[in-house]
């Protein structure tokens, strides 16, 4: 049995000495490790660990009062052998003096007599014998405060009557060597020196040559490492940027400042839509105010009153200007895109965003004030509505969704819309919006071809792929959540 | 958006066809509406704003009664010329300039009625109406009041009536002050000197819109007749939901009678007179590459139009309470819907273009390879984080209607996030160390500047300039460069312990030793090292 380590060499041998059983206080080993070889010989088959609820005792303040000075029964008779209940209260204390006087006479060390209508306690034969005898109750006590509880009952009640003792419980555990174990020992058992941590000295004396080297319990618990690791988010961008790039596609970015022109006018937002009130959107007071060319904004305005030459009613309301200036944290980084038409508008384009947007909303555990939005177009000559499908349907597949699907669905900017959902765990779980960019967006900056656009969400990705249902989760970080996440 | 509510059973019934649930789950969000829930025998749906006809559930019944093909095409309502009228006194032109009216006659009122109606009423109010702004809508019991009608103007104190859950006569003006909507809605009448009102002959009140009926003409169970009024500053709006409003009571068996209004012109509502687009038929094979024309016309008729082939192009017919119609692309997504979204077949674009992304994983790399975990803060950010706790001052894009004092600003550095991350990470093992690659906005010259940094703090009891030094050094041989410094002061690090980094001649960033004050503004009681990088100088590549 070479797979022994020495320490549970040597509690085997301590048992041997024993007869085989051995509480672990008495192994002459430390013990953690006692327990720790029990437990690793208990699963070889060679020990079993027997626990057991046993009570114990320890002494009050009464109890040690009792040890140190004698019961109080014995104080009672100070040289004298018959004196006044009066004085002894007066020397004792009254309460003292009650008990002494209460169990000297139970155990028949004295008696109590009445002369001249005073009370006298005297003392018995048994009384002077007694009083020279170290008692029964103080045997007990010595032994209790050295840790040796075997008692008898009877002491142990009165102890506890005079409450000179307390009662706990406690888990007794004794080891004791099983069949297979007997085996072991008698085969007998050698202690040999054994290599554990191999050092830079032994292997350049060669000391290994001659030693063998512990066998180690692979299963032991080993200390945790904390590595560094990107952020799930993160993860998740840089694969969807893989995906868009190698599909074609051209990485674009834009900023958080925006103006209401290019959010929102020139995307064919009216200026009544309620995603413009100050209850959806983040307006800026610093700085107030974002630069736009005036020949945009009365053109884009024609487009709102009366479809310019678009073939479009338009939203037939008359158009205020000067909102087209007001700053605010962009929507949607639809905005991105259509600043990118206006810049490239010749056909084919291919560009796409995974970038921050803002919406007025308070923070739970579904809602973020910010968020992330993959944003894309496909430009290209005669793009129509199955290539959207078909985008779509190959960016899913390649972020490992099997089943989509598509239904139709409502923006200000695209027409036909649609909402694409795809199945996660037997469940259609909405994952964003996608359509084809309207004539009034398009035309107006000489975009005469269809523009299929989507903007879909990326923390809901993270979100199920991680199986959070808190989304704050992703942006308050817990170090040790962090630490714990596989990568994605 | 609206989210409407509609009873199963009364749908059915409408629809007058039985359809097992699972099919109508199925068929619902088909044609263009979200659905929400199915549960006890109730169906709530979102309707998008393009499609405020089905912001009721005789609007829905109607739609998916010619989408199911039960009854597929223009829906025809017969419509009796007018008998009664309405005046329209000028004194409304300043405040609440356009009306329409409508007589549904022979109205079945039952609890379902009652509870649309309202319904409907509430929705239309809010969508269309923009909370009764640009419309708002009386309807009245007909039989308690005598034709003709005068829309008019008055003073706010000049007539008083019983308005609708009241006992007493009110003047207007009391109305604003005391009565439940009038509270709510006053501010619609601001500043304005005259209020709008709908009196019969007898000068007894309809409504005083668009705050409150009076309660003379209020429902009730025996009501047979109603009238419709709608107000409104916007022409179209008004128009568009008296349609829709009265073609709902006449999908209840109601009957349509129309109404004279007498103004500057005259007109007459409810005008139910269909709306003429041409459609190109390659128009619609462009977007949809749907070949076969006689697809495109079902389609359209599933969608509730008419349709007549004309050569080339086809004379579409759509309802006059379809209000979204501007351009024939919005016929083109009927098409699609009316055809199926999940009949059209995947294709891929056929342009050549060739990819590129900023990918960070370079950054990634090197810091992962520190031992850094990254992590990702809001952009949103306070001028007590940014810059108070942070022993600065500064200037930041600030927020006009923030959600909370606590996100007011935009970030103009990633440190104090970085700082505050740790300060939530008090019970977490010591030593930490977190990076952030991400944007912030910088507010100079009354602009908002944009920059991406990279940005990395270290907790330890034993971290010191040197380890960061070492650190930054590292990542800069990452990128090619050879670290090269310069003394700086910032009174978030300790003086004599900070440095910026400089690439090419210019600062790129700068790091060091965080100022016990700031470590404890941020409840730490650690060593914390910090650097900040401009991504731009250590990946300029990337923006090429």
């Amino acid at each position: 049995m070479d797979v022994l380590s020495p320490l549970e060499k040597k509690l085997l041998i301590a048992l041997e000495k024993n007869k085989g059983r051995i509480s672990p206080e008495k192994s002459g080993m430390e013990l953690v490790k006692t327990m720790n070889s029990a437990s690793w010989l208990q699963s070889k088959g060679l020990v079993e660990v027997e626990e057991k609820l046993i009570s114990e005792y320890e002494l009050t303040e009464e109890g040690k009062k009792f040890l140190e000075e004698g019961l109080p029964e014995k104080s009672l008779f100070k040289d004298k052998e018959k004196e006044k209940i009066g004085e002894i209260e007066n020397r004792m204390g009254k309460k003292d003096a009650k008990i002494a006087i209460g169990w000297a006479k139970r155990k028949g060390w004295c008696e109590i007599k009445v002369e001249n209508g005073e009370k006298y306690v005297v003392i018995t034969e048994k009384g002077k014998k007694e009083i020279e005898r170290k008692q029964e109750e103080e045997k007990a006590l010595e032994k209790i405060s050295e840790g040796d509880f075997e008692i008898d009952e009877e002491i142990l009640k009165i102890l506890k009557r005079r409450g000179a003792i307390r009662e706990k419980e406690k888990v007794k555990r004794i080891i004791f060597l099983t069949e297979k174990g007997w085996e072991v020992v008698k085969s007998g058992i050698e202690i040999k020196e054994e290599i554990s941590q191999l050092t830079h000295e032994i292997i350049r004396s060669g000391e290994w040559k001659n030693k063998n080297f512990r066998r180690y319990d692979v299963r032991a618990f080993s200390p945790s490492i904390n590595i560094g690791k990107p952020h799930p988010l993160s993860q998740l961008m840089e694969k969807i940027r893989k995906i868009f790039s190698e599909m074609g596609f051209k990485e674009i970015k834009g900023n958080y400042v925006e103006s209401c022109f290019w959010n929102m006018d020139a995307l064919f937002i009216p200026q009544d839509h309620p995603a413009r009130d100050m209850q959806d959107t983040f307006y800026c007071n610093k700085p107030e105010k974002v630069d736009v060319d005036e020949t945009l904004i009365k053109k884009i305005s024609g487009i709102h009153e009366n479809g310019g030459e678009t073939g479009s009613k338009g939203w037939r309301y008359s158009f205020r200007m000067e909102e087209s200036k007001k700053a605010l944290l962009r929507t949607h980084t639809t905005v991105n895109t259509i600043r990118y038409l206006f810049m490239n508008p010749n056909p084919p384009a291919k560009v796409f965003s995974i970038e921050r947007v803002f919406r007025r909303e308070n923070i739970d555990s579904t809602h973020l004030p910010e968020f992330h939005q993959i944003e894309g177009i496909v430009y290209e000559k005669d793009a129509n509505f199955c290539m959207l499908k078909g985008i779509l349907k190959e960016f899913y597949n390649r972020m490992g969704f099997e089943k989509i699907r598509f239904r139709p669905s409502y923006f200000p900017y695209t027409e036909p819309s649609l909402e694409i959902e795809v199945m996660w765990m037997d469940k259609w779980i909405e994952l964003g919006g996608a359509g084809i960019f309207r004539p009034e967006v398009t035309y107006p900056f000489g975009v005469k071809e269809p523009v299929l656009a989507w903007g879909l969400g990326l923390e809901r990705i993270a979100m199920i792929m991680l199986g959070l249902n808190d989304i704050r989760k992703l942006y308050f970080s817990d170090i040790e959540w962090l630490r714990e996440l596989p990568l994605l | 958006m609206p989210v409407v509510n509609v009873n199963y059973n009364d749908l059915i019934s409408l629809i007058g066809k039985d359809i097992e649930k699972d099919e109508l789950i199925e068929k619902i969000p088909m044609i263009g509406v979200s659905l929400e829930r199915f549960e006890n025998g109730e169906i709530s749906v979102e309707v998008f704003p393009n499609r405020p006809d089905l912001l009721g559930v005789e609007g829905i019944a109607r739609a998916m009664k010619s989408f199911l093909e039960i009854e597929s095409g223009l829906k025809k309502y017969d419509v009796s010329p007018p008998k009664i009228f309405m005046n329209v006194d000028k004194s409304v032109e300043k405040v609440r300039p356009y009306i329409g009216g409508a007589v549904v006659r022979n109205v079945e009122m039952n609890e379902e009625t009652i509870i649309s109606l309202m319904e409907m009423q509430e929705k239309l109010h809010f969508s269309v109406g923009k909370n009764r702004k640009k419309m708002a809508i009386g309807v009245h019991d007909f039989d308690k009041v005598n034709p003709p009608f005068l829309y008019k103007a008055v003073k706010p104190y000049e007539i008083k009536f019983v308005p609708l859950g009241w006992e007493e006569e009110m003047t207007m003006e009391e109305i604003l002050e005391k009565h439940e909507k009038g509270i709510e809605y006053a501010y619609l009448l601001k500043n304005k000197d005259v209020y709008p009102i709908i009196q019969d002959k007898n000068e007894n009140v309809l409504s005083f819109p668009p705050i409150i009926n009076g309660q003379l003409t209020a429902l009730s169970y025996e009501t047979r007749n109603i009238f419709i009024d709608v107000t409104g500053t916007d022409m179209n709006a008004v128009l568009s939901a008296l349609n829709i409003i009265s073609t709902a009571l006449a999908e209840r068996g109601g009957k349509l009678e129309q109404v004279r209004i007498i103004g500057k012109e005259e007109i007459i509502t409810p005008d139910l007179t269909p709306q003429k687009n041409e459609l190109q038929i390659d128009y619609v094979k462009k977007i949809l590459e749907i070949k076969n024309k006689s697809n495109i016309i079902v389609a359209l008729k599933k969608m509730g139009h008419d349709v007549e082939e004309d050569g080339n192009k086809i004379n579409v017919y759509s309802p006059a309470w379809r209000a979204d119609i501007l351009h024939p692309i919005d016929l083109v997504e009927d098409v699609a819907i009316g055809y199926g979204y999940e009949r059209f077949k995947e294709s891929m674009p056929k342009s050549v273009t060739f990819g590129k992304s900023f990918s960070f994983s370079k950054i990634q790399n090197t810091m992962i390879g520190l031992g850094f975990n990254e992590v990702v803060t809001l952009s949103l950010s306070n001028p007590e984080k940014e810059f108070l706790k942070m022993g600065i001052k500064g200037n930041a894009v600030q927020i006009e209607n923030p959600i909370s004092t606590e996100h007011s600003i935009l970030k103009q550095s990633l440190l104090p996030s970085l700082l505050e991350i740790l300060s939530k990470n008090r019970h977490n093992e010591l030593p930490q160390q977190i990076y952030e690659t991400g944007d912030v906005v910088l507010f100079e010259e009354g602009k908002a500047k944009q920059k991406t940094m990279l940005s990395g703090v270290k907790i330890s009891s034993k971290a010191n300039f040197t380890e960061c030094k070492s650190i930054v050094e590292a990542i800069l041989k990452n990128f090619g460069f050879k670290l090269e410094v310069e003394e700086k002061e910032h009174n978030s690090f300790i003086n004599g312990r900070c440095a910026s980094i400089i690439i090419d001649g210019e600062e790129a960033g700068y790091f060091g030793e965080i100022h016990p004050s700031v470590i404890c503004n941020f409840e730490l009681e650690y060593p914390v090292i910090a650097f900040e990088i401009d991504v731009s100088k250590l990946l300029p590549s990337l923006y090429k």
